[in-house]
C-alpha cells in the first residue's frame, strides 16, 4: 500500500472518531454535560448489533438502523430526563454532571457485563464490506472506510444545515446563554433532549462502525471510543469543524504509522503508538495546550457534598470495624481468597479519598497506578529489571509503593495546572497510556511471577499482611485529615486563592496529595494482584478507574470509613451475586448521587440521626411541650439555621 | 510586627486586550490606611490581586520593604507578611471559625507541614493557638468559634476572613471591600478595628465603596478609573475635588 492508500484508510478511522467526537461536542455545547457515558453507549450499540445479527439472525443493516435511529436516541432521552435534566435545572456544575455521566457510564458497562459477560467476542458484524475498490489515479481504498467518510460528510453537512434553520438557531441560542434563551421562549428542555438523542445516536453509530476492527468486550471498545475525547479537547470543546479535522488528521497519522515495521521493542512501541494514537493525542493536548478553560474548580464536586463535621465517624468505630475485617481469618479456601480482595480494594479506595475527597482533585487514573505498583513489585521481587538484584517480596512492596508515588508526583507537576474536568481527563489519559504502553506490552508483562510474600505466604498469613497494610494506610489517610496538614488540605479544597492568601503553598500540597494517592493506589494494586496470584491487565484497565471512582463517590468521597465499607460491599456483591453486579449497583447509586449528596454513608448517618431524634421525641413525657410544631417546624427541630 | 512599606511601581495587568491596570504607582505606608476608590471595573481589585500575587504582573514591580516580591507567589508573599482578603469572602466552608483562623496562624512557614503525614506534632501549634485565641477575643468571635463557617451569614464571614488575615500576623494588610455585607453596627466596629491596627503600625490598603468608612479610616486616597490613577492625595482634599466625586459616585457634584 502506498502512503496515499494508507491515508485513505486512515480517513476511514478518522471519520468514525469524528462522529464520536461530534456527538460528544454537540451534547456538551448544548447541555453543558461532558458525557463520559458516550463511550459506553457506543459499546452498548455494538453489543446489541452483534446480538441481533449473530443470535437472532436479523440482517445487519436494518438492525443497525433501528439501533442507531431508535434505541440509542431513546437511551439518550431517558438518561437526560432521569439524570441530567434535574441537574441542569439547578445549574449543577460541570464536575457534578461529570460524576452523573460517570454513573450512567458505569450502569451501562454494568448492564453489558451482566447481559453479555466480560469475555470478548471476535465476531462483531460489519455493515460494509472490507473489500477494496479501485479509485481513479491508481488508488485503492476499503469500502468501509469510504462508507464511514460518506457518513461523516452527511452528518457534518446535515449538522451545518440544521444549525441554519429556526430550530438550529434556537439550539445556538441555548449554547450562548441558557437563561436568555428561556426568556425568549425557546424550549431549552426540548433543545437539550434533541441534543441528547443526537449525541447518543452518533456514539452508537461510531461504536457499530468501529466494532468490526476490534474484539468486542465491555472495556476495550469503550476505551477506544473514549480516546476520541482527544478530538473534543483539541477543539477546546467548542469548534465542531476543528474536531472533525483533528479526528481525520489523527486517523491518517495512525494509519501512516503502520507502514514501518521495526523489530523488537521499537516495533512494539510503534505498534502501541499507532493503535492508541487518540489516547496519546488526548494526553499531549491536555498537557501541552495553553488556555484550556480552567474555570470549573474541582471543589464544586466536593464542597457541596462534604461537610466534614457531619461525616466524622462515631468514636471507636474502628473496634467493630476491626472485628468485622478480622472475621475472614476464620474462613478458608475460596471464601478466604475472595475476602483477600477486600483490604486490597479498600487501600485503592483510600487513595481516591485522599486526592479527591481531601483536596478536591478528580483523579480518574488510579487503576493505572495500582497496576504499575503491582507490576513493579513483581518485577523487583522476581527478576527482570536489568542489573537490579531480586529483593524480598515485602521489600518489593515497599519500594514499588514509594517509586510509584514518586512517579505520581512527577506526573502531577504538569497535570495540576488543570482543574476540574480537564484535570479529570488528564488523569484518565495518564491511566490509559500506562495501560496501553505498559500493561499491554509483552516486554513488561511476559513471565511476570506473583506469589505471596513470605513470611505471609499462607492464605491466612497474607490476609494478616493485608490488614497491616490497610491499618498503616488508614493512619496515613487520617493524618491527612487532621491537625495542620488536614486543615491546610481542606483549605486548598474549599478555596485555593484563599488558602494561598493564608500562606499555604497550594501547588506543593496538591502535588503531595497526588503522590500520596498514587503510592496508596500502588500498595493496593500489589495486594490486589497478589490476591489474584497473577498480573491481570484487565483488572487494571482504565475503565476500572472510572468504576472505582464512582464507587468511592457513592460511599462518601471524603470518608475513610466509607472506603473500607465500600470495598467490603463491592467484593461481597460480586462474590455472592456474580461478577459485574457490584458495577451495576454502583452505577445506579452514582446516577442517584445528586439526590443524596455526600454518599451512602452520609445518608445512613442522617437517617440514623433522624431515627434517634424520633426515639428521643417519643420517649419524652408528653405533658411538657406547650408549643405545637408545624411539620416544617418538626423537620427543623433543634437545628434552626443561624 | 515590623514597619514595612509596600510599594507598587508601574504596575500593569492585561486581561486579554484590555488594560485592567495601567502603570499604577502605589505606596502603602506603615501606620497609615490608604483608600482605593473608583467606579466598578476601575481596576481596584485587580491592582490588589497584583500586589498580593493572586494575579501575575504584566509590567512593573512590587516591593515589600527592600525586597522585590514581583515574582513570588501569593502564598510566599503572605508568609512574608503581605496578607489580603477577598471581595467574595474566601472562607473555608468545611472548617469551623476557629479552624479557619488556625489555618492563617499556623502557615507562617512551609516547614513541618508534610511532617504531619506521620502524625508528628507541629512545633508551631502552641504559638498558633495563642494567636487565634487573642484574635477571636479581639473581633468578638469567641462565641461562634466552634461553628462550621458554612452556617454563618455573609457579614460574619467577612469578619472571619479578616480575623484569619490578622492571625497571619501581617505587616501589610490589603482588604477588598471589607464592609460590604456588614450592618451599621458591624461597620462601626470595623472602623474602630482598622484605626487600632493603623495605630499598631500596620500598613493597610482598603478597596471600599462606603465613602463614610473611607473618610473615617483612610488618611490618603488613590482614585482609579479605567485602570488608571485619576487622583491621589490626602483624603479630604481628594474627596473635595468635583471630578473625583463625579467619577466615583457617577453623579455630578
Amino acid at each position: 500500500m502506498t502512503a496515499l492508500d494508507l491515508a485513505l484508510a486512515g480517513l476511514g478511522i478518522g471519520a468514525i472518531a469524528a462522529l464520536a467526537g461530534l456527538g460528544l461536542l454537540v451534547t456538551y455545547r448544548i447541555t453543558g454535560v461532558f458525557n463520559l457515558a458516550f463511550g459506553a453507549v457506543a459499546a452498548l450499540a455494538a453489543e446489541l448489533l452483534r446480538h441481533a445479527v449473530r443470535v437472532w439472525g436479523i440482517p445487519a443493516l436494518p438492525a443497525a438502523a433501528v439501533i442507531v435511529l431508535v434505541v440509542c436516541p431513546v437511551v439518550g432521552i431517558v438518561v437526560s430526563a432521569l439524570v441530567f435534566r434535574p441537574l441542569e435545572r439547578r445549574r449543577a456544575g460541570t464536575a457534578e454532571s461529570l460524576v452523573a455521566s460517570l454513573g450512567v457510564f458505569v450502569v451501562i458497562v454494568g448492564v453489558i457485563s451482566v447481559v453479555w459477560g466480560t469475555q470478548s467476542w471476535p465476531d462483531a458484524p460489519a455493515l460494509f464490506s472490507a473489500s477494496s475498490v479501485d479509485l481513479p489515479f491508481g488508488l485503492t481504498a476499503r469500502r468501509d472506510s469510504l462508507a464511514a467518510l460518506a457518513i461523516v460528510a452527511i452528518v457534518g453537512g446535515g449538522l451545518a444545515l440544521v444549525l441554519r434553520t429556526r430550530a438550529g438557531l434556537a439550539a445556538r441560542g441555548v449554547v450562548e446563554d441558557r437563561d436568555l434563551a428561556e426568556l425568549t421562549a425557546i424550549d431549552t428542555d426540548e433543545v437539550s433532549m434533541v441534543a441528547w438523542a443526537g449525541g447518543s445516536a452518533l456514539a452508537g453509530l461510531a461504536g457499530i462502525l468501529i466494532a468490526p476492527s476490534l474484539r468486542l468486550d465491555p472495556y476495550g471498545l469503550t476505551l477506544v471510543v473514549l480516546g476520541t475525547m482527544a478530538v473534543a479537547v483539541i477543539a477546546r470543546l467548542s469548534s465542531p469543524l476543528t474536531a472533525v479535522v483533528a479526528a481525520l488528521a489523527i486517523g491518517v497519522a495512525q494509519s501512516e504509522l503502520t507502514q514501518w515495521h521495526p523489530t523488537g521493542r521499537a516495533g512494539e512501541l510503534l505498534q502501541a503508538l499507532s493503535s492508541n494514537l487518540y489516547a496519546v493525542a488526548l494526553l499531549v493536548a491536555l498537557l501541552a495546550m495553553r488556555h484550556l478553560a480552567d474555570d470549573d474548580p474541582g471543589q464544586s464536586i466536593t464542597s457541596r457534598l462534604a461537610r466534614r463535621h457531619d461525616l466524622r465517624p462515631p468514636k471507636g468505630w474502628w473496634i467493630p470495624a476491626t472485628v468485622v475485617l478480622a472475621t475472614p481469618l476464620l474462613l478458608s479456601g475460596a471464601d478466604l481468597r475472595d475476602a483477600q480482595r477486600v483490604p486490597a480494594l479498600a487501600v485503592v479506595f483510600l487513595s481516591i479519598v485522599v486526592v479527591t475527597g481531601y483536596t478536591g482533585q478528580i483523579s480518574l487514573g488510579q487503576a493505572g497506578f495500582a497496576g504499575l505498583g503491582a507490576l513493579l513489585a513483581a518485577r523487583l521481587a522476581h527478576g527482570g529489571i536489568g542489573v537490579v538484584p531480586d529483593m524480598p517480596p515485602l521489600a518489593a512492596l515497599v519500594v514499588a509503593t514509594v517509586l510509584t508515588g514518586l512517579a505520581g508526583s512527577l506526573i502531577a507537576r504538569p497535570a495540576i495546572r488543570r482543574r476540574g474536568l480537564f484535570l479529570a481527563l488528564t488523569t484518565f489519559a495518564v491511566g490509559s497510556i500506562i495501560s496501553r504502553f505498559v500493561f499491554a506490552q509483552p516486554t513488561f508483562v511476559a513471565g511476570v511471577h506473583i506469589g505471596l510474600p513470605p513470611p505471609f505466604a499462607s492464605d491466612r498469613g497474607f490476609y494478616v499482611l493485608e490488614l497491616l497494610v490497610l491499618g498503616v494506610s488508614l493512619l496515613v489517610v487520617r493524618n491527612h485529615h487532621r491537625r495542620r496538614l488536614g486543615r491546610a488540605l481542606l483549605a486548598v479544597r474549599d478555596d485555593e486563592p484563599g488558602a494561598e492568601a493564608a500562606g499555604i503553598d497550594s501547588h506543593r500540597l496538591r502535588i503531595w496529595a497526588f503522590a500520596v494517592s498514587t503510592a496508596l493506589a500502588a500498595a493496593g494494586g500489589v495486594l490486589l494482584a497478589s490476591s489474584d496470584r497473577a498480573f491481570d491487565a484487565s483488572a487494571f484497565d482504565p475503565v476500572q478507574s472510572l468504576i472505582w471512582f464512582a464507587a468511592v463517590m457513592v460511599f462518601g468521597i471524603d470518608s475513610a470509613m466509607g472506603a473500607v465499607l465500600g470495598a467490603a460491599l463491592v467484593v461481597t456483591l460480586d462474590a455472592v451475586l456474580g461478577a459485574g453486579v457490584s458495577t451495576l449497583v454502583i452505577g445506579v447509586a452514582a446516577v442517584l448521587l445528586g439526590r443524596f449528596p455526600g454518599g451512602l454513608l452520609y445518608l445512613a448517618r442522617r437517617l440514623t440521626a433522624r431515627v434517634f431524634a424520633l426515639l428521643r421525641a417519643t420517649g419524652r413525657p408528653t405533658a411538657a411541650p406547650e408549643v405545637r410544631l408545624s411539620p416544617a417546624g418538626r423537620a427543623l427541630a433543634g437545628r434552626i439555621p443561624r | 510586627m515590623s514597619a514595612v512599606v509596600l510599594r507598587g511601581e508601574g504596575v500593569v495587568r492585561l486581561h486579554g486586550g484590555l488594560v485592567a491596570v495601567d502603570r499604577v504607582d502605589v505606596v502603602v505606608e506603615p501606620g497609615a490606611v490608604l483608600g482605593l476608590i473608583g467606579p466598578n471595573g476601575a481596576g481596584k481589585s485587580t491592582l490588589l490581586d497584583c500586589l498580593a500575587g493572586t494575579q501575575p504582573l504584566d509590567g512593573g514591580r512590587v516591593l515589600l520593604g527592600d525586597r522585590d516580591v514581583s515574582r513570588l507567589g501569593a502564598d510566599e508573599r503572605s508568609r512574608l507578611g503581605l496578607v489580603r482578603t477577598f471581595q467574595r469572602s474566601a472562607v473555608f466552608g468545611s472548617l469551623t471559625v476557629e479552624e479557619n483562623l488556625r489555618v492563617g496562624a499556623e502557615n507562617r512557614s512551609r516547614r513541618g507541614l508534610v511532617r504531619g503525614i506521620v502524625g508528628a506534632p507541629d512545633p508551631m501549634t502552641g504559638d498558633a493557638v495563642r494567636v487565634v485565641a487573642e484574635v477571636l477575643r479581639r473581633l468578638g468571635l469567641s462565641r461562634i468559634a466552634l461553628q462550621p463557617t458554612a452556617t454563618l451569614s455573609t457579614g460574619t464571614l467577612r469578619i472571619v476572613e479578616l480575623a484569619r488575615a490578622l492571625c497571619s500576623r501581617p505587616s501589610v494588610l490589603l482588604l477588598d471591600e471589607p464592609a460590604s455585607g456588614l450592618d451599621e453596627h458591624e461597620t462601626d466596629q470595623l472602623s474602630d478595628l482598622l484605626r487600632h491596627l493603623r495605630g499598631e503600625g500596620l500598613a493597610i490598603a482598603v478597596v471600599e465603596h462606603d465613602l463614610e468608612l473611607v473618610r473615617e479610616v483612610a488618611g490618603s486616597l488613590l482614585v482609579m478609573a479605567g485602570g488608571r490613577v485619576i487622583a491621589s492625595g490626602a483624603t479630604a482634599d481628594v474627596l473635595a475635588r468635583p471630578d473625583v466625586r463625579t467619577a466615583v459616585t457617577g453623579a455630578p457634584a
